[in-house]
């Protein structure tokens, strides 16, 4: 190993790139979910149940009956909402400090000196020393936070340590009543948390007026974790191609370390090394080469998925709610997972040739070229079981099953079979090539696409491991292109007003609604041909609560059903039934005709869903409620929003101004955005949510490419001395140079081109299987044309980075030496 | 005037930190179409002499002239370019390029020459009809006996009229039968084409078919009588 200097720190490169990647994307996963899961029980902590309302909020009345009436003294009543600092977003908590005692909530207790200070600052809030200092505040300090895109002035009132109170970053906690003038929602509350026993929980839900609902917080909480679902996924994903990839990668720098001492291995045969000494030799060396390598590579994915997961969380706090991690996860399962990657993809790779050395005549072994025969028996086996596992996987995915797991496998298993099968079309490739040009190919051309397929046992595996990386990139690119498609779509279906104004400081049920006098005003306005009232809410349902939409009579559909009924639009607009969207449909198994329950201010009704239309909001689901059923069952619901559907040949900016001028006679906040605006912020956060797979693509690309110096530094070593006798020939090392480029960009062309249908079919099992398994979700699969040469690009571009060390390598090559070898 | 001439070659490397010198100047002229038989112990140098020749390694002291042109004084390039017009090469395990059917093996060195593609195919045709191996020129070297294989090699040695002919040992791989049919093709071709031979060998029997036999020993060349010095 140390006279192979090269090579040794070659494949060392390999595990520990291999490894790292496994390790980042796992350690990542591993951290964004447990950030997750701390973050809701820093807002949920340790409490059993919680009163929540059907009709959107809760009367603070409520927590003092229920404390006098029925003397439940562990109950904390609770606001929250979403709000911005400096572009980052938190939670900002309003809690009840002395009711917080009573329930003992651990992830929230204040300190009574802070609590004091607390009560004693105007606005003041109190956040983590991390968080204060990330921010650059200081205790005292005055600062602006912005709620809804209304401006708030906050006071930082004292800072605690997140190990010992408040544990997430991004958790902002106020009192109560500080957070009710803050959001302006004064009397309102959000929900009361509780410890209760079981009996204690019985007398509460029979006792509760029925607008309002008990509800078990556990329960939820599995709700609210769902929500992380789609990063989880989308990195596990990327986590089990990225384990392929480095294995693959392992695999072929291992075994062209062995094939480089393949001599020597002979020598010892001749010597009487027994086959168990020689085996056990070679997999010691391997797994010592190995168990460095990869804690190195671990301590590289470790400092790799610090900033993995930095980019996931960013997504998840502008999707879903604020999360930090203050401490790292790490992980003692995805360290030993990239371990065990590392050493058994190692030992695997190194045993096949080993046993193969063990069992072949010494003679034999000390020469290189004998290598091939075995794999040129080996190809065709190895073309069927891949075509065989490739089937499997494929049809296997199209049976109906809702396991995710299962669906990861699938694709797995279409990745692996493709890679068997590689050997076998690279050997075609050339074939096809060579006979495509035979009148144009000099002696020198064919020599080379000859030489590819006569090295198959190193281009193949070079090939696959290039071409799954390309692959990799293709699949979730046309994925991700495919999804953005469908996303414009849907938005291009749901909004169909130009212009849309919203209330900005009511809490998320939108109870207080636009004035109807602005209704009145904005319908009388030059240029504006209708105005719909759009009402928006959470409502309880069985599945948890659920962002409830309906809008005005009149108004045009909010998006496009699917499959739907003849008479569906009609029967809805008369109020017979409700729409649901694809994901709550999809994960809740409920079909056209079905029924759903519905918690309203009436109690609990069940409605018939009349059809499923397409929304990508909410992987958990969203109601369309019809009018009629939006003013029977929720009366008190207002209006939240105004659709402007502006004359056609009218000028949008005249009549924004008008009404800019309009809604500051208003008070309160009122914001005012075009289509255009919702639909470009919409589409950001979309391409925000996605820029983890950029880096991902990245790491990918450097593995193949590290993968391809290798194939071909192993096809150099097993024809020096072919090459010796070109030199000798009168081949100038120009000539040999461009052979050996040449050969390279064919290996990176045959890699692009069979990256292509593996990355169109991972791109479908990603949208039709994991994508709809994970979040209901379906989309039109959309290939960008532009992907094409940009896989060829990056195919060649590895190629040809990938061709400059073997052929700097190639002039320090001995002719007479090569000569005299074997 | 002789056809190549070595002028005070000398050659030698180093191992651990000291000098060997394996050749100490070699003087030899060898005229056109002479058969010259080389003869020597393991490690006295011969394949040494025949890779300076051949200009594969870069002289370090004296002069080769090839057809008036100095060894001496060829950067690599140029070396490569002598070697793709002047030399020929025949070794003792073929080296015969295994993804090449015969005939590409020997078009290949015509193409290196710049002949047409037409021509190429229709001289390696010829060269392989004249070894006796028309049927065989579409056949990769692994089908082919170890004897057809030289023969093969020798029409890639001789093909483009190269002014010399190295052969290290040509017989050493082949039976008996096989080697006296390699090598009496061997010396028909060369003395047809009046090209220089340097044979290498350990037969008698290869060198008692030799114009001149020389002995390699202790870095310098002795001529022989027909008898193998050891």
């Amino acid at each position: 190993m140390m006279r192979h200097r090269w090579q040794t720190s070659l494949s060392f490169l390999a595990i520990a790139l291999g490894v790292a990647i496994v390790v980042a994307v796992d350690l990542a996963n591993q951290s964004a979910s447990k950030a997750f899961k701390l973050s809701l029980q820093n807002i949920t902590g340790s409490i059993t149940h919680r009163v929540v309302s059907n009709t959107q909020h809760i009367d603070e009345r409520l927590f003092v009956r229920l404390r006098r009436e029925l003397g439940i003294a562990s109950s904390a009543p609770k606001i929250q909402a979403k709000i911005k600092i400096q572009q980052e977003s938190f939670t900002l908590l309003g809690i009840d400090a002395v009711s917080e005692f009573s329930i003992q909530r651990q992830t929230v207790a204040l300190e009574k000196n802070a609590l004091l200070r607390l009560l004693q600052t105007t606005n003041g809030v109190i956040m983590s020393g991390h968080a204060a200092t990330r921010l650059g505040l200081k205790t005292g300090q005055s600062f602006s936070a912005n709620y809804q895109r209304s401006p708030l002035t906050l006071n930082l009132s004292s800072t605690i340590n997140p190990q010992t109170s408040v544990r997430s970053d991004n958790l902002i906690v106020t009192d109560i009543a500080i957070a009710q003038h803050l959001l302006d929602r004064r009397g309102e509350l959000d929900h009361i948390d509780l410890k209760l026993s079981d009996l204690q929980a019985r007398e509460l839900a029979d006792w509760l007026p029925p607008a309002y609902r008990l509800i078990d917080a556990q329960a939820r909480n599995t709700g609210l974790l769902a929500m992380s679902k789609a990063f989880h996924t989308n990195l596990t994903a990327m986590s089990l191609l990225a384990l392929l990839i480095g294995g693959l990668l392992i695999y072929n720098t291992m075994t062209f370390s062995a094939l480089q001492r393949q001599s020597v291995i002979g020598t010892y045969r001749a010597l009487g090394v027994t086959r168990r000494e020689l085996i056990t030799l070679l997999l010691s060396e391997a797994m010592v080469l190995a168990l460095f390598a990869s804690l190195v590579g671990i301590l590289l994915g470790y400092a790799l998925s610090q900033y993995l997961v930095q980019l996931v969380l960013r997504t998840i706090n502008d999707l879903y709610f604020s999360l930090s991690v203050s401490q790292f996860m790490l992980s003692p399962l995805s360290l030993l997972k990239g371990l065990l990657v590392g050493l058994l993809t190692s030992g695997v790779a190194t045993l096949l040739p080993a046993l193969h050395a063990s069992r072949t005549p010494p003679i034999t072994l000390q020469r290189r070229s004998n290598t091939e025969t075995l794999w040129q028996q080996r190809y065709r086996w190895l073309a069927v079981v891949g075509t065989l596992t490739v089937a499997t996987g494929y049809s296997s995915s199209l049976l109906p099953g809702r396991s995710l797991v299962g669906g990861f496998i699938f694709i797995a298993m279409i990745a692996l079979g493709f890679c068997l099968l590689v050997p076998s079309c690279l050997r075609q490739c050339c074939r096809l090539l060579a006979w495509g040009l035979a009148p144009l190919l000099t002696v020198q051309g064919r020599l080379a696409i000859r030489d590819i397929a006569a090295g198959i046992s190193r281009t193949g595996v070079a090939v696959a491991a290039l071409s799954v990386a390309m692959a990799t990139v293709l699949g979730v690119s046309i994925m991700i292109s495919s999804f953005r498609y469908s996303v414009e779509q849907w938005l291009e279906q749901s909004l169909r007003g130009d212009l849309y104004i919203s209330v900005q400081n009511t809490s998320e049920n939108g109870r207080d609604g636009i004035p109807e006098s602005l209704i009145a005003q904005l319908g009388k306005l030059e240029g504006i041909d209708q105005v719909a009232e759009l009402s928006s809410f959470r409502c309880e349902t069985d599945f948890g609560r659920l962002r409830t939409v309906s809008l005005s009579a009149g108004a045009a559909a909010l998006a496009t059903l699917i499959d739907p009924l003849p008479d569906s639009q009609e029967r809805y607009a008369q109020g017979e039934g409700i729409f649901v969207s694809e994901p709550l449909a999809y994960h809740q198994q409920l079909s056209v005709g079905d029924q759903i329950t519905l918690y309203t201010e009436n109690g609990s009704v069940p409605f018939a869903i009349l059809g499923i239309f397409r929304d990508y909001s909410s992987s958990r689901g969203v109601i369309s409620l019809p009018p009629a059923i939006l003013e029977n069952h929720w009366p008190s619901i207002k209006p939240k929003a105004l659709i402007a559907y502006l004359k056609p040949e009218a000028d949008q900016q005249p009549i924004i101004q008008k009404l800019r001028a309009l809604l500051k006679t208003y008070s309160g906040h009122h914001q005012l955005v075009s289509n255009t605006e919702i639909r470009n912020t919409s589409l950001a956060i979309f391409d925000q949510t996605f820029a983890i797979t950029h880096v991902l693509r990245f790491l990918v690309f450097i593995v193949a490419f590290i993968g391809l110096i290798s194939a071909l530094l192993a096809l150099q070593l097993e024809k020096a001395r072919q090459h010796a006798v070109l030199r000798a020939t009168g081949m100038s090392l120009g000539q040999l140079g461009r052979s050996i480029v040449f050969q390279s960009s064919l290996l990176g062309l045959f890699a692009a081109l069979m990256a292509m249908p593996l990355g169109w079919l991972l791109s479908d099992r990603l949208i039709h299987v994991i994508n709809r398994r994970a979040f209901g979700w379906s989309m039109e699969q959309q290939i960008p044309l532009e992907v094409i040469p940009q896989t060829l690009f990056l195919a060649l571009l590895a190629a040809l980075l990938a061709c400059i060390y073997p052929v700097i390598k190639l002039r320090q090559q001995t002719i007479a030496t090569s000569l005299r070898e074997e | 005037m002789a056809a190549i001439e070595i002028r005070d070659l000398q050659w030698g490397y180093a191992k651990g930190g000291q000098r060997i010198e394996v050749l100490s100047g070699i003087n030899l002229d060898i005229s056109s179409g002479e058969v010259v038989a080389l003869l020597g112990q393991s490690g006295s140098g011969k394949s040494s002499l025949l890779n300076l020749m051949a200009g594969i390694e870069p002289l370090q002291g004296g002069d080769i002239v090839v057809n008036g042109q100095s060894l001496a004084a060829m950067g690599e390039q140029q070396r490569s370019l002598f070697r793709r017009s002047h030399v020929g090469f025949v070794y003792q395990f073929f080296n015969l390029i295994p993804t090449l059917t015969a005939a590409e093996n020997i078009e290949l060195v015509l193409e290196l020459n710049g002949e047409t593609r037409q021509s190429a195919v229709e001289r390696a045709q010829q060269q392989l009809k004249d070894l006796g191996l028309e049927d065989k020129t579409q056949v990769f070297p692994d089908v082919l006996s170890g004897g057809e294989q030289q023969r093969v090699a020798i029409g890639r040695a001789l093909v483009h009229r190269p002014s010399l002919i190295l052969a290290d040992e040509p017989t050493g791989n082949l039976d008996a039968n096989s080697g006296r049919i390699v090598l009496q093709r061997l010396l028909q071709q060369t003395r047809e084409q009046q090209t220089c031979l340097i044979i290498v060998t350990h037969s008698q029997a290869v060198a008692g078919q030799a114009d001149r036999i020389l002995t390699l020993t202790e870095g310098q060349l002795q001529e022989s009588q027909g008898e193998l010095a050891w």
